[in-house]
């Protein structure tokens, strides 16, 4: 959906950033080297970002155990057979905990923790989204090809297939382009004014 | 979105979160598809990432197609990092900083 130059550039830099990683990890196989991945670059930089910032956002803590560092070395010393196996997960934890924790939680299944936000396009979200994005005027031109982001409009309003978190994405960038462009108002933290304008739309 | 949303729903000031636990103990079917794929050597497929996003995505986290979807995916992914069967980084390239995304 980017442009040639942004799409060169995203695959140059962010994809070696994760390639870089991958290597890094050295000779411990490849479950591993994809764990350690994992933990450098979706959890570190991206799930316990969100999971520490709108917990604040709302006064509220958020820990994460699971994040302990001597945890995460003492796991990590566990064999790869032990965590997952071409044929499946292992789930070691259920296992560990089967004698202190009750069967409907051990036995429950994995679940996602998201919001389909796709759907929203098709109803709520349709028309803002087609005053923002598809403005000639929208901000996220400069960042896509032509006609790019009607024709996933349109695919998502005609198929099955969910362009959802994409619309979504565009949508965000969108309103972001857009604030980044207002003066800040005085007194108020920079962008809060737009915050506050579109918490209370008069 | 979700944890800004139950964020304000909490009776506590301090709640704990399940982060971290899929990534040391290999949480996400991604792992075992990768390592079928690896495990059956099947070739790495530059391009399978965009037919993976063609298949219909089931509204289910666990639905076949959801996970025929992730393994295809999978090979692409490979084409693009190589895999554990791939050449071994020198002690100069894992010392190397990796740059961040910014």
């Amino acid at each position: 959906m980017l442009t040639p130059e942004l799409t060169q550039d995203a695959s140059a830099s962010a994809f070696a950033s994760y390639a870089c990683e991958f290597e890094r990890a050295g000779d411990v196989g490849l479950l591993h080297r994809l764990l350690s991945l994992n933990l450098l670059r979706y959890l570190q930089d991206d799930l316990l970002v969100k999971t520490d910032r709108m917990p604040m956002a709302n006064s509220l803590e958020a820990r994460s155990p699971f994040a302990d560092t001597v945890l995460l070395e003492d796991l990590g010393a566990l064999p790869p057979w032990m965590k997952a196996t071409p044929l499946g997960l292992k789930r070691v934890l259920p296992s560990a905990l089967r004698y202190r924790l009750p069967r409907r939680i051990l036995h429950r299944r994995k679940h996602e923790f998201g919001v389909s936000a796709g759907r929203w396009f098709g109803g709520e979200l349709r028309g803002p989204f087609e005053e923002r994005v598809l403005d000639p005027g929208a901000r996220t031109r400069e960042t896509l090809q032509r006609g790019a982001a009607g024709a996933l409009l349109d695919q998502h309003l005609s198929s099955r297939v969910d362009p959802g978190p994409r619309l979504w994405s565009l949508f965000v960038l969108q309103m972001w382009l857009r604030q980044l462009e207002r003066p800040p108002t005085p007194g108020l933290p920079p962008h809060a004014d737009v915050a506050i304008a579109e918490r209370n739309p008069s | 979105m979700p944890t800004s949303w139950i964020a304000p729903g909490s009776v506590e000031r301090l709640v704990l979160t399940g982060d971290g636990g899929d990534e040391a103990l290999a949480g996400y079917e991604r792992f075992p598809a990768t390592l079928l794929a690896d495990h059956m050597r099947l070739p790495a497929q530059r391009g399978t990432g965009a037919m993976a996003r063609q298949l219909p995505r089931s509204a289910s986290y666990h639905r076949l197609r959801r996970c025929l979807a992730r393994f295809v995916g999978e090979l692409s992914l490979r084409s693009l990092i190589g895999t554990s069967r791939g050449s071994s980084p020198s002690a100069e390239d894992r010392g190397r900083a990796c740059s961040r995304r910014s």
